[in-house]
């Protein structure tokens, strides 16, 4: 019993202790929400946020893995309706116009400007995206867009030039064709909603009027249009040929398939990089190019896909410095590197190529390269700089719906794809009724 | 002081009822509170939110009455996700019965070993429905699962599991059937434990065969058990959410989109909490007519002792 009683005081000395030490130091807790899974979220993110920790004593960030990106906002959208927000949260591109509709977060063009950051170093396709009626919302964090990978054993074995990725939709078809048989397919793929918003900004061709909603909110969906039609006839061709595996809405099935050298090219995003290459390791060689385009189309570029980090209002301004501060250093130039070197994510900063790191990485895995200059080689229009809608995740669902109808239900893309259009200019509709547009 | 009496012997009487009554009521209190917190709250809640419009933090905007219900109905994307609905559980439930029914049987056997025999087939219950689905996922694998390997050693061709809308349905049925087990298992080894030795030794010694005793003694004092998991099998089954998520998101097709996935779809993706509020309403409906109708026309078959 006198033991127990003795055990207790000690505790609550030490417990007097540790919060009179931690009061001396006075560092700001940060809270942040990400939705970085996996190998990233799990050990690039970690050591990355423990660097930081480490390298100061004013803030220290907590990462807090919440799920999908949708499942994020969703978590987002219930924090803001409780008032309990966290300090950062990291949003997917596609949910900028609903952030922005929110109305729940800083701006953050006042930050930008204070701070020592430089645009003119930036990506402009990046900055861009995230820069809505002159206002740069939130700060660009894990940037990446669609790539082609392509196994170049496959390549060699059909005969073809593994130096000399395929361009256009036809010569790809044609490849594909080639590398299929016994087991294997020449071209794989899985439903998801982004493939197809690139492929209608490789076609310079936007995804829903008022110039991808970037002039005016959207009103209506457009991606019915000529060039939707060719991406899913070409996928419903090399579907015939019998050149095109379909995993359905699972990625990591294709992963498998295309990582076991089961399929000669698939679409991926270059924030897999790093990780594709570690899980092939030497069974075979992997090449990366730039997205094709249809023949005599002429060529717009990519979108930014990913991510970026949006500070809640409504904390103390100690708070908010505080936060700002981590953005600041996740901005930086060996910030944006250190990304790009261990996931493939682009550097946001273009200084980063110049570091000896990136340098030796571009020289070893020129696919890291290639996805830069996918970018950098992109027009700037409204369609490269994508759609800004509130109802994105039910219009990609919508694209994924057409995408199924097409591949398994023969239906003919046109007619699928307007099915698809006339929904989301409903959910357009409503979604503008709803914020009083 | 006969007046006090009487007073004291009132109020002495009214602690005798009054007591039981507030004890009960304290112990009650804690399930009392979550139930109304995390049932009939939200319940209520998505009463009141389907007769409105919402914006998408779910706030109410107005009033639309019946006309969220009366979309409903006339969506025939809420008739399909009935018909999956039903057909999901067609293929869970009664299967999942079926298979458990032999599996408990042995495990009732008084042979060395059933400990471990019982064990591996009750432990899907320790098993998530999340991970079980990632498992089954991986093993539905187009080209590198297990299941497609097994089809290719017996010489049939690759099945594309869950990405053709005629299989997809079936593959998170095998998925939920295989997770059910343990729990169909338990409960059916526990009801064996409630079947009388002596019932079965009189029917042996009157030359009753093994097939005999099983379906006239076991089953009918099974029987209670049987209609307890059929009852919260169904229920299980139209409330079913993780598998369909994780292995199919409703797809291909909607071919998987039960109707607890398609109110997801229209809270989450779509941000129509109304909608969404309206479907989960008419989901509480259905299950409650279903139990009714299990417990009116089923029950009268139970025999309890």
């Amino acid at each position: 019993m006198k033991n127990i009683r003795y055990l207790g005081t000690v505790l609550l000395v030490v417990m007097l202790l540790t919060a009179l030490s931690g009061l001396g130091q006075a560092r700001v807790q940060i809270e942040f929400w990400h939705a970085l899974g996996g190998h990233i979220g799990r050990d690039v993110l970690v050591e990355f946020i423990d660097d930081f920790n480490d390298s100061q004593d004013e803030v220290y960030v907590e990462p807090i893995y919440q799920g999908s990106y949708l499942d994020v906002l969703n978590q987002y959208r219930l924090a803001v309706q409780a008032g309990d927000t966290p300090n950062l949260v990291h949003v997917y591109e596609i949910g900028t116009r609903l952030m922005i509709d929110l109305d729940s977060t800083v701006p953050l063009q006042a930050y930008f400007d204070a701070s020592d950051l430089e645009s003119e170093y930036m990506v402009d396709n990046v900055l861009s995206y995230y820069t809505i009626d002159d206002q740069l919302y939130s700060m660009p964090f894990n940037t990446s867009n669609a790539i082609l990978y392509y196994n170049k054993d496959m390549f060699r074995e059909a005969g073809l030039d593994p130096e000399n990725p395929p361009t256009t939709f036809e010569e790809l078809r044609e490849y594909a064709a080639l590398m299929t048989g016994d087991g294997k397919y020449g071209f794989g793929n899985y439903n998801f909603g982004w493939y197809f918003e690139q492929l209608m900004a490789v076609q310079n061709a936007e995804y829903v009027n008022n110039n991808n909603g970037r002039t005016a909110p959207a009103t209506e969906a457009v991606f019915n249009s000529e060039a939707g039609v060719r991406i899913l006839q070409w996928f419903k061709d090399m579907v015939d040929d019998g050149s095109y595996l379909d995993t359905g809405r699972d990625g990591s099935a294709l992963r498998a398939a295309f990582v076991g050298g089961n399929v000669g090219m698939r679409i991926g995003s270059t924030g897999g990089f790093a990780s594709t290459y570690a899980d092939i390791g030497d069974r075979f060689e992997m090449g990366a190019a730039f997205l094709p385009a249809p023949e005599g189309v002429e060529r717009g570029g990519v979108i930014i896909g990913g991510g970026s980090i949006w500070m809640p209002k409504d904390h103390p301004e100690e708070k908010l410095e505080a936060a700002w501060k981590f953005l600041e250093h996740l901005a930086s130039v060996e910030s944006t590197a250190f990304w790009h070197v261990n996931t493939g994510y682009f550097p946001v900063d273009r200084r980063a190529t110049d570091l000896p790191e990136v340098q030796t990485l571009h020289d070893e895995f020129p696919a890291f390269r290639t996805a830069i200059d996918q970018l950098e080689a992109s027009q700037q229009t409204y369609a490269t700089q994508g759609a800004v809608i509130g109802v994105f995740p039910e219009a990609r669902e919508a694209i994924q719906e057409a995408y199924e109808q097409v591949l398994l239900a023969n239906t003919d893309p046109q007619l699928a794809l307007d099915e698809a259009a006339m929904e989301v200019s409903a959910a357009i509709r409503r979604y503008n009724i709803q914020m009083g547009f | 002081m006969l007046q006090n009496q009487r007073n004291s012997e009132k109020s002495k009487q009214l602690r005798r009822t009054l007591g039981p009554l507030v004890s009960a009521s304290l112990y009650l209190a804690p399930a009392a509170l979550i139930l109304i917190t995390f049932v009939y709250y939200p319940l209520l809640r998505s009463v009141y939110l389907s007769l409105y419009e919402t914006d998408f933090l779910a706030r109410p905007i107005f009033f639309t009455g019946i006309g969220q219900y009366q979309e409903l109905l006339s969506s025939p994307r809420f008739w399909d996700s009935l018909r999956i609905t039903f057909l999901f559980t067609l293929y869970t439930v009664p299967f999942a019965l079926v298979i458990a029914m032999p599996v408990a049987l042995l495990g009732n056997l008084p042979v060395r070993g059933r400990t471990f025999y019982r064990t591996t087939f009750i432990c899907t219950i320790a098993v998530s429905t999340a991970i079980a689905s990632v498992v089954w996922t991986w093993m539905f694998a187009p080209t590198t699962g297990v299941m497609n390997d097994l089809l290719r050693l017996v010489g049939i061709a690759p099945i594309r599991w869950l990405q053709d809308p005629r299989f997809a349905l079936p593959a998170v049925s095998i998925a939920t059937i295989w997770k059910g087990l343990g729990l169909n298992v338990l409960f059916l080894l526990a009801g064996l434990q409630g079947v009388s030795d002596e019932l079965l030794d009189a029917a042996r010694i009157d030359g009753a065969n093994s097939w005999q005793s099983f379906r006239n003694i076991t089953l009918p004092m099974l029987s209670p058990t049987i209609f307890f998991l059929l009852v919260v099998g169904t229920i299980e089954a139209f409330r079913s959410f993780a598998q369909i998520h994780i292995m199919t998101q409703g797809g291909p097709l909607r071919s998987t989109s039960i109707l607890v996935y398609a109110i997801y779809r229209d809270a989450f993706i779509n941000f129509r909490f109304s909608y969404a509020s309206t479907q989960a309403v008419t989901l509480f409906l259905i299950i409650l007519a279903l139990t009714l109708i299990q417990f009116r026309v089923v029950e009268r078959r139970v025999h309890y002792q």
